[in-house]
């Protein structure tokens, strides 16, 4: 049931120009392709890949309802779990509503219908309203019900807390749909889609900044603790959603003054012009977007200095082929590039803290638990990233190029795919970190540091091949991937944490065992590697044989 | 009578590179008009601002009195066109294909779904009615685009390749349909490289060549005008095209080498 299927639904929507018998029949249609997996990368649209991410999200839930067993007010104990979920609902959204407003293959088939702008915007935006519902609920609801252990909660404090949480993920929704409209107006159609995707970047960034900025949450908190919120802070749209969980709370109520109604007046000029500039004429600019591309590259990848390594590698000039074809389609695939840049990046971007926090001594000995033991880690995440999104393309119809590629090609090619990766992503890392610290642990130090992180990083690296399906980049995108990314999201970093803890345990506590342990993982990696590429060349030949794929 | 479409000194560009050049035509209501030009010449991207998809750079651009990019939408919903690439959703059945196109132009059921029988009885689909369009070979995919495009009877067709694909019986049916569309006063605009095709069922020809109209005129003025036997010899020769032995010569060395 949507807006359009009562009286006053359809009035309201024809009052904002939307067409209540277009917005009912594209609502179905996004529905029936979400459900046939034609539209990728929806949560919203895909229930198998909500629900999955709804039971992910129940984890960071669950955590954030331990606040309520510490010290502090129910105020201060709502602000912390809204500000948390709200952080996690944001990167949620971003991605959502990115991949929902910048989506290639339905525009091209609806651009020469007569819909408005407005009309589309409505029945995506029904889609992404879903998605704060179906994630609200696992996000706060542990929140919502440990907050009655504090003594202010009524017994109806859990559906007030629910209700300001739906109402944060709707604002933050409106606010995502408002920046992408912003960059539609500001910026020229080709650099539409790299700008969302640097906006999804900064918003996977943002636990660092969280982090970063956990003193002034504190303060802000604190600000709270003895009573309700004082006025000088109600500005801040986060207070308004605690003032609605506080609602009817013992511990008093927030006092609404001038800050509050100037935030709110900037919030709604703000979310008015981003959503106007992103529905209007949306159906003609999407187009535009959609068909612009960047600067291309001039450059020859004969002249490449890696390509040339690569060919001597892989031992054929398909390996050649592969690394040239790798770093173009890495470079241009949006697909893979919306997929793979908000997980790296915020990983290659701990790397200089780690190389700061590490300078001081190499982290061999008993109990030594160095920051920088977190680079191996990190570095196979990056890879095991790579791994998830490396075969799906929005390209995937060209690849009947490999079916009339003779196996030997195929086999360099294959080759040369692992070579690509191997070099910039885990041996070049290495290299530099080698160089850096020699200076500072000397040599021998340097040097087994970073023999083992390379022999545990391509270790991990041949595992994660065994989980692509086939060649990259030529299987149509599937949209359990969201779900996949996001369990990447949430987990990935858990793991990490843990492999750092057993390795600083057992594996650093002597020069000795970690040199054994890098001669043992070496092997291993030389042995799985060969092992997933024989099978990925199996895997490719198997699924190119499948001609529905791309014919 | 007012023209049907009206073209006015059109640019347009795709990030730096200016495809259109101050293009400038009028088509009258009821003329089949065909659209030619070499690869790239900037038909299609011709196409797609007169049927509202790109918003033209520059110039004045009206179809049936509804000016672009302005009224896009009204305009939209009295056109038909069929694309150059036959971009379906797949997962959907021809049946349900037609089903969301004709509603989107706000065909209500009891009009639509006789609409679409006698499209798909037409175009011999009747029994792949239900089938997922991914399934569908090449010229079933374009006998449900133009379909697609029939629809809702639009008082104007943009076809952009259309027998692509098509077998012989189905695209002397759409050749046809066309004649008998225009005579019902329905305005057409059809792009194509098959110039015999074009020769039989247009009265007028535009030949654009890197975005500039170089040619206006019916088949026969033109092969009067270039002193060519068909519209092939015309074309050739207003599009200086070169002629195929030395370029044949020059790549058979470069294959040997």
């Amino acid at each position: 049931m949507t807006l359009a299927s009562f009286g006053a639904g359809r009035t309201m929507l024809t009052a904002v120009g939307v067409q209540p018998r277009q917005y009912q029949v594209l609502v179905d249609l996004f529905g029936a392709l979400g459900e046939r997996k034609e539209l990728l990368g929806n949560l919203g649209m895909d229930r198998h890949a909500m629900n999955i991410t709804s039971l992910g999200l129940l984890i960071p839930g669950g955590l954030f309802a331990l606040f309520a067993f510490r010290e502090g007010s129910l105020a201060a104990f709502n602000m912390i779990t809204l500000a948390l979920s709200s952080l996690v609902l944001l990167m949620l959204l971003v991605l959502e509503a990115s991949n929902s407003f910048l989506n290639p293959a339905e525009v091209a088939v609806l651009a020469h219908r007569p819909i408005t702008g407005a009309t589309y915007f409505a029945a995506k935006l029904t889609y992404l309203v879903l998605v704060v519902l179906r994630a609200t609920a696992p996000l706060n609801g542990p929140a919502a019900l440990a907050g009655l252990v504090k003594p202010e909660a009524r017994w109806f404090y859990p559906f007030t807390h629910l209700a300001a949480a739906c109402a944060a993920g709707l604002f933050l929704a409106l606010m995502a749909c408002a920046v992408l409209g912003l960059l539609f107006r500001i910026l020229p159609a080709s650099r539409v889609r790299s700008a969302a995707l640097w906006v999804q970047v900064v918003a996977s960034m943002l636990p660092l900044a969280f982090n970063l900025a956990r003193r002034p949450l504190q303060t802000l908190a604190d600000a709270m603790a003895p009573r309700a919120i004082g006025v000088d802070w109600s500005f801040v749209p986060l207070t308004w959603f605690n003032a609605i969980a506080l609602t009817g709370q013992g511990g008093g109520q927030m006092s609404w003054g001038w800050p509050a109604a100037i935030g709110m007046i900037v919030s709604a000029v703000f979310i008015g012009i981003g959503v106007r500039s992103l529905s209007a004429g949306y159906m003609t600019r999407i187009v535009g977007v959609m068909r612009s591309s960047g600067r291309r590259s001039r450059r020859s990848q004969r002249g490449s200095p890696i390509g040339r390594i690569v060919r001597t590698m892989s031992g054929r000039p398909s390996g050649q082929a592969a690394f040239g074809f790798m770093s173009r389609m890495m470079r241009r695939d949006w697909q893979f590039r919306r997929g793979i840049i908000p997980v790296a990046l915020p990983l290659l971007a701990i790397g200089p803290l780690m190389l700061r926090t590490g300078v001081e001594v190499a982290p061999f000995g008993a109990g030594r638990f160095s920051v920088i033991g977190l680079l191996p880690v990190a570095l196979s995440l990056v890879t095991l990233g790579l791994c998830q999104m490396l075969a799906y393309s929005d390209h995937y119809r060209g690849a009947w190029v490999f079916v009339i590629t003779p196996k030997i090609g195929v086999r360099g090619f294959v080759r040369g795919v692992y070579w690509s990766l191997w070099l910039p992503f885990l041996a070049l890392p290495f290299g530099v970190v080698m160089l850096v610290f020699s200076a500072y642990w000397g040599v021998a130090d340097a040097a087994l540091f970073a023999g083992y992180g390379l022999a545990v990083a391509s270790l991990m690296f041949g595992l994660q091949l065994l989980i692509v399906e086939t060649l990259p980049f030529t299987s149509a995108p599937r949209a359990e991937r969201s779900a996949a990314i996001a369990s990447f999201i949430m987990f990935g970093p858990v793991a990490a944490v843990i492999a750092w803890g057993v390795q600083g345990q057992f594996i650093f506590r002597s020069r000795l065992t970690t040199a054994l342990a890098a001669l043992v993982f070496a092997w291993a990696a030389k042995v799985t590697a060969e092992y997933s590429l024989r099978l990925l060349e199996i895997k490719a030949h198997h699924s190119l044989a499948a001609p529905s794929e791309f014919v | 009578m007012p023209p049907s479409i009206v073209v006015e000194n059109l640019r347009f560009r795709y990030s730096s590179v200016e495809v259109l050049h101050g293009l400038s035509f009028e088509i009258a209501p009821g003329e089949v008009t065909g659209l030619l030009g070499p690869n790239g010449a900037g038909k299609s991207t011709t196409l797609k601002i007169l049927t509202g998809i790109h918003a033209p750079g520059s110039g004045r651009v009206e179809v049936q009195g509804f000016s672009l990019p302005q009224h896009a939408v009204e305009l939209k919903q009295r056109i038909g066109y069929v694309p150059e690439a036959a971009e379906l959703y797949e997962t959907l059945s021809a049946r349900e294909f037609l089903e969301l196109c004709g509603r989107l132009h706000d065909l209500e059921d009891r009009s639509l779904l006789p609409r679409i029988d006698a499209l798909l009885e037409a175009f011999e689909l009747t029994d792949h009615g239900h089938n997922e369009l991914g399934s569908f070979s090449k010229g079933m995919r374009q006998k449900v685009l133009i379909s697609a495009a029939l629809l809702h009877n639009p008082d104007v067709i943009f076809l952009d390749e259309p027998l692509t694909g098509l077998d012989v019986e189905s695209a002397v049916l759409v050749k046809t349909l066309l004649a008998s569309l225009a005579a019902q006063g329905r305005t057409v605009l059809y792009s194509s490289h098959v110039l015999d095709v074009v020769e039989r069922i247009c009265a007028r020809v535009l030949i654009i060549d890197q975005g500039v109209l170089i040619a206006d005129g019916s088949p026969e003025s033109l092969k009067a005008r270039t002193q060519g036997s068909s519209l092939e010899a015309v074309f050739r020769d207003l599009t200086h095209a070169e002629s195929a032995e030395p370029r044949i010569d020059r790549l058979l060395k470069g294959l040997t080498a």
